[in-house]
């Protein structure tokens, strides 16, 4: 059976289903910095204002072969939108890419899985905006 | 130094200091009018931004246009439910109505040469072009459209298509647009940048200038396998021009432009395209032998035929007016045209530089700072017993005038003589002219101030003497070309004019507004600094690493004599008799010998060696790793806040800077002179 949709995440123009809690949000300034002569301190912003995002632990427990499949093409061209609420309960629409993804083939049948346990991916911000 | 606003100084001194920005360009771009461009009448299917972008441009949406939904499978559909919408991004700029016009919107007037339009495939095979001053109709035969028209005081572009090449019935669609001709990268392209600068203080060496910068090319627009790729229109010394820009307090960019640089090398591998860049002295390598006989003239005549013969136009070079002082016999040598410009610099005490818009730099250098009698002032329409000349010093002798509110009868004034014979030379400047009632002049009383050279000043200070006028305009010349054309209101009778004057040899005071029945007297006025900045130990990565090189006992300088040619058709010969100019600076010590054939007189040779030994005077050097400013230029004067030593002068022999989205960089100075030359 599917897991409900939510409109949380949508990746590449996909509807993912709700993940598991226990993802992060994660926000980086990236600053390049340096102590001066004086021991300050001093840097400048590299980046976008808004820093860094970063989505840690997206993980599903139980995905549909069709569920998994279709977010895996959703992140075949790498750099992919992604549109989600961040921490400050803003909608984000970003350019980002996802780490290693993983998944537990659960049930097999006619050399073909049924199921998948625990499938999970980060997405990382590519900072374009 | 390059000029840059005082909002971008504070911003640059911030401990915490917002985003730097870099664009490059290949080619002639107009870089802040690119940085400015609103589009309007688009569709919302476009992605106006990645059309400012060469190459970013990989989709394109189908619609029910003529040709525009072939079923190759290299057409996107649009989104059906505009709830989620996620356009693609790179898609490009596509109009709202069939056979519509796009507009360009700038931000202010720009200067542009020329213009560059990648339509995509179908393009249009007529179209216009109207700004704001002028319409062109252009016929059109390729994907990419370029015309090199000048857009003078642009504000928008107006481009409206007439004929596609695969029917009419369809949008305008833009991939790429370019105000110039070029290629324009930007902090999303490149990956780091490297700019290296040195200029030998007394042009013992040719000055030197390298850029390299790697972009990302993950779209393989530099391909060298293949045909179509980008690096096919890349040649061998073209113009890269580079500006790196400060995010301001107020969110405004400010840009500074760095010296042009010419293509020398470029490499591309499967993610990466790498570009090398040197200065214009490199590309001066075609041997000049119009000079190589003995002929009476001046350097300043020598330079100028070197420069005409390396085929630079007159607003590409400076060339000091200083070097019209200095006469020579001897044969300029066949060398290339740098190698001679090189020899004149010596010869002339000058140093040489390249700057912005590559333009090339021969600037006196004998002199750091100005003797007040080494300025010349003289005023318009002046009162009797006014000494304009004595502006330059100051005094205390003020004579009490019947004008209003100007007698005090406090001694600090002297009755006007009744016989004008008997005028003291000790006043300053006064006006003839009288103020009407409400503060204005017939004829606005002006004062001149011409320097020997061209110099940059930050800053002056003018006092006053009675009321001070409430409005004054500077205008700063070089020659007869206007610099800077300033209005000033003036607060107090001592009043400091903070702005930067830059590389000037005449300022004329115009007192616009001044109290009513008042004249204007002007006491003093003293110039400001050499230099604006100060490498603060805040801005230092690292403590300065000192070193100090051997002692130079004495500057030889040698005197060259040349017998004419034995043969017609041959060099002059030079008369081999070891004479020497020698300026003794040590008892020990080692000793620095130079040889450069223009210099034929004794004379000549000891203002050189006397030069040359002012410089190795000082045998301290620094190298300091810092925060990086794009303003610093080698050969500036700068002051380097030391532990031991107060206002300590140094010249930046060498300045290397980095950006890699932030900014670094690596100074090597030497202490200035502190022993000036004169003639």
């Amino acid at each position: 059976m599917a897991r409900a949709t939510t409109e949380l995440i949508i990746i590449n123009g996909l509807v993912v289903p709700a993940p598991d809690e226990g993802y992060e949000i994660q926000n980086a300034i990236i600053v390049d910095a340096a102590r001066n002569t004086n021991g300050v301190t001093v840097g400048q912003q590299i980046g976008p204002d808004d820093g860094i995002w970063k989505i840690n632990n997206l993980q599903w427990s139980s995905l549909t072969p069709d569920e998994w499949i279709a977010i895996k093409t959703a992140l075949k061209p790498f750099y992919v939108p992604v549109t989600f609420t961040n921490d400050m309960n803003e909608r984000l629409d970003l350019i980002m890419y996802p780490g290693d993804k993983t998944s537990m083939p659960y049930h097999v049948e006619n050399l073909s899985y049924k199921r998948f346990r625990n499938c999970k991916f980060n997405l990382i911000d590519t900072g374009k905006r | 130094m390059k000029y840059a606003s005082l909002q971008y100084k504070m911003a640059m001194a911030k401990q915490f200091r917002d985003k730097a920005y870099a664009l490059v360009s290949v080619g002639i771009v107009n870089k802040q009018a690119q940085s400015n461009i609103k589009m309007v009448n688009t569709s919302y299917l476009s992605n106006n931004k990645t059309s400012l972008r060469a190459g970013k441009v990989l989709n394109t949406y189908a619609s029910f246009e003529e040709n525009q939904t072939r079923a190759d499978g290299k057409y996107l559909f649009p989104p059906e439910n505009n709830e989620f919408l996620q356009l693609a991004v790179d898609v490009g700029t596509v109009g709202n109505n069939i056979l519509g016009g796009i507009r360009l919107r700038l931000n202010t007037d720009y200067d542009i040469k020329g213009l560059t339009i990648d339509f995509g495939k179908s393009y249009p095979t007529e179209f216009t072009v109207t700004t704001n001053n002028v319409t062109h109709t252009y016929t059109n035969d390729a994907q990419v459209f370029t015309c090199t028209d000048n857009f003078d005081g642009t504000t928008y572009f107006d481009i409206v298509p007439i004929h596609f090449i695969d029917g009419d019935n369809k949008r305008l669609r833009m991939n790429y647009i370019l105000m110039g001709i070029g290629l324009l990268f930007d902090n999303d392209d490149i990956v780091d940048l490297k700019f290296s600068d040195s200029v030998s203080y007394v042009s013992e060496e040719l000055p030197s200038m390298g850029l390299t910068v790697k972009v990302i090319d993950d779209v393989h627009l530099f391909d060298v396998d293949d045909t179509s790729s980008f690096v096919n229109y890349l040649i061998d010394g073209q113009e890269l021009d580079v500006s790196l820009g400060q995010r301001l307090a107020d969110g405004s960019i400010e840009y500074i432009d760095m010296p042009r640089t010419y293509l020398s090398n470029w490499s591309a591998d499967t993610r990466y395209m790498s570009f090398t860049a040197t200065d214009r002295f490199v590309t001066l390598d075609k041997k000049y032998s119009g000079g190589n006989y003995i002929h009476t003239r001046t350097l300043y005549d020598d330079a100028i035929a070197v420069l005409t013969d390396a085929g630079l136009e007159p607003d590409e070079y400076f060339v000091d007016t200083c070097l019209q002082d200095i006469s020579v016999t001897n044969p300029l040598p066949t060398a290339t045209q740098a190698e001679c410009l090189q020899l004149i610099a010596n010869a002339g005490r000058c140093s040489l530089k390249q700057r912005k818009n590559g333009s090339i730099r021969l600037e006196g250098n004998f002199e750091n700072i100005i003797e007040p009698t080494d300025l010349i002032t003289y005023g318009t329409n002046e009162a009797d017993w006014s000494n304009a000349g004595n502006v330059r010093f100051g005094s205390d002798i003020v004579y009490a005038d019947f004008t209003r509110n100007f007698a005090p009868a406090d001694g600090s004034m002297l009755f006007i003589p009744e016989n004008s014979s008997e005028y003291l030379d000790d006043t300053t400047y006064v006006s003839a002219e009288i103020a009407d009632i409400n503060g204005d002049f017939i004829n606005n009383p002006t004062l001149t101030m011409e320097l020997p050279a061209a110099f940059t000043y930050h800053g002056l200070q003018i006092l006053f003497n009675g009321r001070h006028p409430q409005s004054m305009n500077i205008k700063a010349y070089y020659e007869d070309d206007l610099l800077d054309d300033i209005d000033f209101r003036i607060r107090d009778n001592e009043t400091y004019i903070e702005h930067s004057f830059i590389m000037f040899n005449k300022l004329v005071f115009t007192f616009t507004k001044g109290n009513p029945y008042d004249r204007i007297l002007v006491n003093k006025i003293t110039l400001g600094e050499l230099t604006d900045y100060t490498l603060n130990r805040d801005d230092m990565k690292a403590e300065p690493l000192g070193s100090m090189e051997k002692k130079v006992k004495d500057v030889r300088v040698k005197v060259f004599s040349f017998n004419p040619p034995s043969e017609e058709g041959k060099e002059p010969e030079v008369v081999e008799d070891s004479v020497y100019y020698a300026h003794n600076l040590h008892s020990t010590g080692q000793t620095i010998t130079f040889e450069n054939q223009l210099i034929g007189t004794e004379a000549h040779a000891k203002l050189v060696a006397e030069w040359m030994a002012n410089y190795y005077a000082n045998v301290i050097s620094y190298k300091v790793d810092y925060r990086g400013d794009p303003r610093i230029d080698a050969s500036d004067i700068i002051y380097l806040e030391s532990k031991l030593l107060h206002s300590l002068q140094v010249e930046v022999e060498s300045h290397e800077l980095k950006f890699d989205g932030a900014y670094s960089g690596t100074l090597n100075l030497r202490r200035a002179t502190n022993m000036l030359v004169k003639e």
